[in-house]
């Protein structure tokens, strides 16, 4: 499987495919549930590594969901300073703090793009539709591959395997969920901004004191 | 339990907390003690706790390490739980594992690092009184000198609103230190098994 998903990103990456006719989503489509990140109960722990052009930035992400369409993402230094604390509701992400050093505009619009396409993993049932160009590239029977505005969801059964954001009929971004486990969690995210020298690396840790997963 | 008896309980409790330390009568004193204990003091090798408390978790994050301190300002941290990373500064320069990926930057270039780098020595030595960067308040209790550092240096303001140093009364080191951003999230680094003045050796302070 991962060498097939591999396979794929590689031929997404290099034939910027594009993306054609769409059909109606089937109501087993619609009524998906979001797979990650779904518990208010505990946060999420990443180690997390950026790479946008000449600029490498290593820490820590944390996720907390906080009610159906709320979130809060905060990212520390290993060393436990805080860079940067983002407020998700809905569609939107607000900057809660930054620190000075990361006050880049174009950063943080990447970042809060990136988080909300990581979050947003139930589109409203009415804008989704089935995708056949995508059909094409994975197994249909095994995947089910829909798309609601400009964003494709790649899943088997009611897992999301990957989320692509399309500009102008080409993949933009695209995040791979990877490892993941019977808790509804994701150990292995990769974002991949197509056009551009930018991706975000996120790989799950447990807590040493609570054993969180 | 009530949520009103739970506030009233969690009041009564920082109350006792809070009324547990005293205010310094001899500060001087105590000042002096303290950077005569920095002045012998070569090297500092202990392990460590960092918790890490951010408003949006219901838990803390913790990871455990090694932390090596020789004079003059020569200062190694590593992360052995839950991720490998070590960070060194050394020789105005940063040093960086993680996990097997090795970078280096040079501290001039960027103030905000040596800032807060001196500020960490400054910490862990006890000679910041001196810096001119804070303002004190000294209290103890039977084990413990607790300070209270507030920043006035106006860059510091930015990203601390305190810090709180924790030392030994019988020996004058500092145990513990808690820093606490503007926001009010807060890290502690508890400091345990530390050896003072043995012989480090130089290459712990090159990553190869």
């Amino acid at each position: 499987m991962k060498e097939f998903s591999g396979a794929l990103l590689v031929l997404l990456i290099n034939c910027h495919m594009v993306l054609g006719s769409i059909i109606p989503a089937t109501d087993s489509l619609a009524i998906s549930q979001p797979m990650y990140f779904s518990s208010t109960d505990s946060s999420y722990l990443y180690r997390a590594k950026i790479d946008a052009y000449t600029f490498h930035l290593s820490g820590i992400m944390v996720i907390k969901k906080l009610d159906t369409h709320s979130y809060r993402c905060a990212f520390t230094t290993e060393t436990g300073f805080k860079l940067f604390d983002l407020a998700i509701d809905g569609e939107k992400a607000k900057v809660m703090y930054v620190m000075k050093e990361m006050n880049n505009p174009f950063f943080l619009k990447l970042i809060k793009e990136d988080i909300l396409l990581m979050l947003q993993q139930k589109p409203n049932p009415a804008d989704l539709m089935k995708s056949k160009t995508m059909a094409l590239f994975v197994a249909a029977d095994t995947f089910d591959c829909s798309i609601a505005k400009n964003i494709h969801y790649v899943k088997v059964g009611n897992e999301i395997l990957r989320i692509q954001k399309t500009n102008k009929e080409h993949i933009a971004v695209e995040i791979l969920f990877e490892e993941r486990n019977a808790h509804s969690k994701s150990n292995l995210i990769t974002i991949t901004h197509v056009n551009v020298p930018v991706q975000v690396h996120l790989s799950a840790f447990y807590n040493v004191l609570e054993g969180q997963e | 339990m009530s949520n009103i008896m739970y506030i009233f309980l969690l009041g009564l409790c920082i109350q006792v907390s809070a009324q547990s330390y005293t205010a310094v009568k001899d500060i001087e004193s105590l000042k002096a003690k303290i950077t005569a204990t920095n002045k012998n003091t070569t090297s500092i090798q202990s392990s460590f706790t960092q918790e890490k408390y951010l408003s949006v978790m219901t838990q803390k994050i913790l990871s455990k390490g090694f932390f090596w301190f020789k004079k003059e300002n020569a200062v190694r941290w590593e992360y052995t739980e839950p991720y490998k990373y070590i960070i060194v500064l050394a020789n105005n320069k940063v040093q960086i594992k993680d996990e097997e990926k090795k970078s280096e930057y040079d501290m001039a270039s960027n103030k905000s690092f040596k800032q807060i780098n001196d500020m960490m020595i400054q910490l862990v030595q006890g000679t910041v009184f001196n810096s001119g960067m804070y303002s004190f308040q000294f209290k103890e209790n039977a084990q413990t000198y607790f300070i209270e550092l507030t920043p006035i240096d106006k860059k510091l303001k930015t990203y601390f609103q305190k810090i709180n140093l924790f030392f030994d009364k019988i020996t004058f080191d500092v145990t513990q230190m808690k820093m606490i951003e503007v926001g009010g999230d807060y890290t502690i680094i508890k400091f345990s098994n530390k050896k003072l003045n043995q012989p480090i050796a130089a290459d712990k302070f090159i990553l190869k």
